[in-house]
């Protein structure tokens, strides 16, 4: 291997967790006591906590991840977007109370679409903040635009989706998906994404297809079962509770297999100076993790929550590909600024950065 | 000598280093022999264990040192020997005026569940009365338009507490088929005259004055309001526009136990003071115990009648020579106001 670069392409994983579930599971129970005892508050440090460890053990090429977020900041954040939201209200409250009535309406409309918009805002926020406190060689990440702008595309991707009962969704998610990440650097290099709906609109639509399935069969069944006079049998009360079961696992099954070829997508069209990706994990992989997941927590009474973000890591890191070379001489550092509301509104509105 | 690898926080490049101690900082040398300096002061250890330390440069983003085993242990002794972060130096004074911030928000919280009595006593009397002009149009409506009963009442308010009407407070006879008495926000009273079918004696109706009055010089009223509607919407009421929409929780607003047991003393010591006999309304509250159940909702909450009756009762003096409440022709007035109505 060069001494100047580090190449992704040779025959060891090129990234790769080295964690240990016995060394997470003590922070991860640390972590619960003392979100308990604090009434919550811990939280964002133990968020911190957990993901320091999982960054650093977690290698890219040959070296460790380094998380260098802190809880402090996440809790200053989660108080400056509540300080945000509840400054509004005291702004509409107030104002009525001087202007009139007429003032709280229109506040309260402007509200809604104020938090239609920090949804999308509050997402790129955290995948900004998220890459900025993640160092590689002592490199990090970050974003040039402040998400403000984005904020008002998402929110038209998502308002052309709702006008077409929410067939065009996966165009607001392609395209949602595709800004974010093409907002972001890494060092000098712009990430890029190429994420189109091809494979993903039918998948959509099979939900519907669920939908209209289901919709078919209670009205085939309501004749019949009000043929049978007002005491219904114990059949058509077997059959209710299936067809309303399979609804929801028809719709379940329908949206991990769209999730499934959407990251397998996302993946497949990432770019970040020379490096590409791969993420091919089928729909039966998601669901075997997802029953691992659900019958962990069952055995071990609800504790093995404790565990699904190490085992949520796992599961992708063990199966994320890198490929091509990183010039170390050319990854220089970073010039965006670095984020002070680290995920402050994700976290009021509980979203995820992706 | 201690090997390391040193990241300088501008390129991605790893750099092989030797580090050497000296008095106050370090010295890498790279494999080109340049030689680099770093002051103890601005290193932070990041992280690390028996065989391997991280450090991190206080003002150089992404500096790194990272050295492995073998560790020269005299080296490592004049380093920071706790783990630390990077966070700017500046935010831990945010951090400080924010959890303050955060320790007042909960307290106040906890002042609204735990002793919203605290709060009302601070409360203008003026927010009060602004809240209670919610009452306005409905009370106006229904308000019992007889001169003569409402100088009756005034008499008994002036009776049992001569300072009442200048404070600015008021009872008011309302036309209702509905055997109860209120104090709405800002020292406004009233009572429907459906209570005059089943008490009759002036002495009870000023014991019955009394105990409202009481509510509203203690700010019982207030204090309901902070506990149960909380002090956001007392202040949104303020604005009069939204008040309306607020009257009805205004009007389910309940009275703690401990807030009627006070009131019901001070109503026994304003009878007292004026020298009407309470006998009477212990009577009344004998014969609210009686009907309880089908009992209006303002004695939902109050302490059992029976206890209460006895209060009263105890406060009697049979060597004290008590004044009747109202004239004969005045009680008749009172209690015949508007009842052909009903």
């Amino acid at each position: 291997m060069d001494a100047m670069t580090s190449a992704a392409s040779h025959a060891d994983r090129s990234i790769r967790f080295t964690g240990r579930w016995q060394d997470f599971l003590k922070i991860a129970a640390t972590n619960l006591l003392l979100t308990i005892v604090t009434l919550g508050i811990y939280r964002f440090w133990a968020k911190a906590r957990e993901r320091r460890y999982l960054w650093s053990n977690t290698e890219v090429i040959g070296d460790d991840l380094e998380w260098t977020g802190t809880g402090g900041e996440m809790f200053v954040g989660f108080l400056m977007a509540m300080g945000v939201l509840i400054g509004w209200g005291v702004l509409v409250f107030g104002g009525a109370a001087v202007l009139g009535e007429w003032f709280m309406v229109v506040g309260v409309i402007a509200f809604y679409v104020f938090l239609l918009w920090a949804i999308g805002f509050a997402q790129f926020r955290a995948l900004r903040y998220r890459l900025s406190r993640t160092y590689w060689h002592g490199i990090r990440g970050g974003s040039d635009s402040n998400g403000i702008g984005y904020g008002w595309t998402a929110l038209g991707n998502n308002f052309v989706a709702g006008l077409t009962a929410g067939i065009l969704t996966p165009r607001a998610i392609v395209e949602n998906w595709n800004d974010r990440m093409r907002a972001m650097s890494f060092g000098p290099h712009m990430l890029d994404s190429d994420v189109d709906t091809v494979g993903l609109q039918w998948r959509w639509m099979m939900l519907y297809a669920v939908y209209l399935g289901f919709f078919a069969i209670i009205g085939l069944a309501v004749p019949d079962a009000e043929a049978a006079g007002p005491e219904p049998s114990p059949a058509i009360a077997i059959i209710s509770v299936v067809v309303m079961l399979g609804l929801f696992v028809g719709l379940g099954l329908v949206m991990i297999s769209f999730w499934a070829a959407f990251f397998r997508k996302a993946a497949q069209t990432f770019r970040m100076g020379d490096l590409s990706s791969s993420f091919d994990v089928s729909t039966v992989e998601w669901l075997k993790f997802y029953a691992k997941l659900v019958g962990l927590t069952i055995i071990t009474l609800g504790f093995g929550a404790l565990m699904w973000g190490y085992l949520r890591w796992k599961f992708v890191i063990d199966r994320l590909h890198l490929y091509g070379e990183v010039n170390l001489d050319s990854l220089t550092q970073s010039t965006t600024a670095a984020p002070r509301d680290a995920e402050g509104f994700a976290d009021a509105f509980d979203i995820g950065a992706f | 000598m201690q090997r390391g690898l040193w990241f300088d926080g501008q390129v991605a490049l790893e750099r092989p280093v030797s580090v050497d101690g000296g008095d106050d900082g370090l010295w890498l040398t790279d494999d080109f022999g340049e030689r680099h300096s770093v002051a103890l002061a601005d290193i932070v250890r990041l992280d690390g264990d028996s065989d391997r330390v991280k450090l991190g440069h206080r003002s150089i983003e992404g500096w790194r040192l990272i050295m492995v085993a073998p560790l020269d242990q005299g080296l490592i002794a004049k380093l920071p020997r706790r783990t630390g972060t990077l966070a700017p130096a500046t935010g831990r004074m945010t951090m400080a005026v924010l959890i303050a911030i955060c320790l007042l928000a909960t307290l106040a919280a906890g002042m609204v569940i735990f002793a919203p009595e605290a709060i009302a006593r601070h409360m203008p009397m003026a927010w009060e009365r602004k809240i209670g002009m919610a009452f306005d149009l409905p009370i106006d409506a229904a308000r019992c338009e007889d001169q003569a009963a409402q100088d009756a009442l005034n008499a008994i308010v002036d009776r049992v507490d001569p300072d009442a009407r200048d404070n600015g407070f008021t009872v008011e006879l309302i036309d209702l088929d509905e055997a109860n008495a209120a104090a709405l926000p800002g020292g406004r009273m009233v009572v429907f005259n459906g209570l005059f079918k089943d008490i009759d004696s002036p002495d009870a109706i000023a014991g019955i004055v009394a105990h409202e009055i009481a509510h509203v010089r203690r700010r019982h009223v207030a204090a309901a309001m902070v506990r149960q509607l909380g002090v956001g919407t007392v202040v949104t009421a303020l604005g009069g526009g939204a008040v309306a929409s607020n009257a009805g929780g205004l009007l389910s607003l309940k009275f703690s136990r401990g807030a009627e047991a006070v009131a019901d003393a001070d109503a026994v010591a304003m009878l007292s003071r004026a020298g009407i006999d309470p006998r009477p309304t212990g009577a009344a509250f004998d014969g609210f115990g009686k009907q309880e159940g089908d009992w209006p909702e303002w004695l939902g909450d109050h302490p059992a009648s029976k206890g209460r009756a006895i209060g009263f009762r105890h406060s009697y003096e049979p060597a004290r020579a008590y004044r009747p409440t109202l004239s004969a022709a005045q009680t008749q007035a009172l209690i015949s106001a508007c009842r052909a109505l009903q």
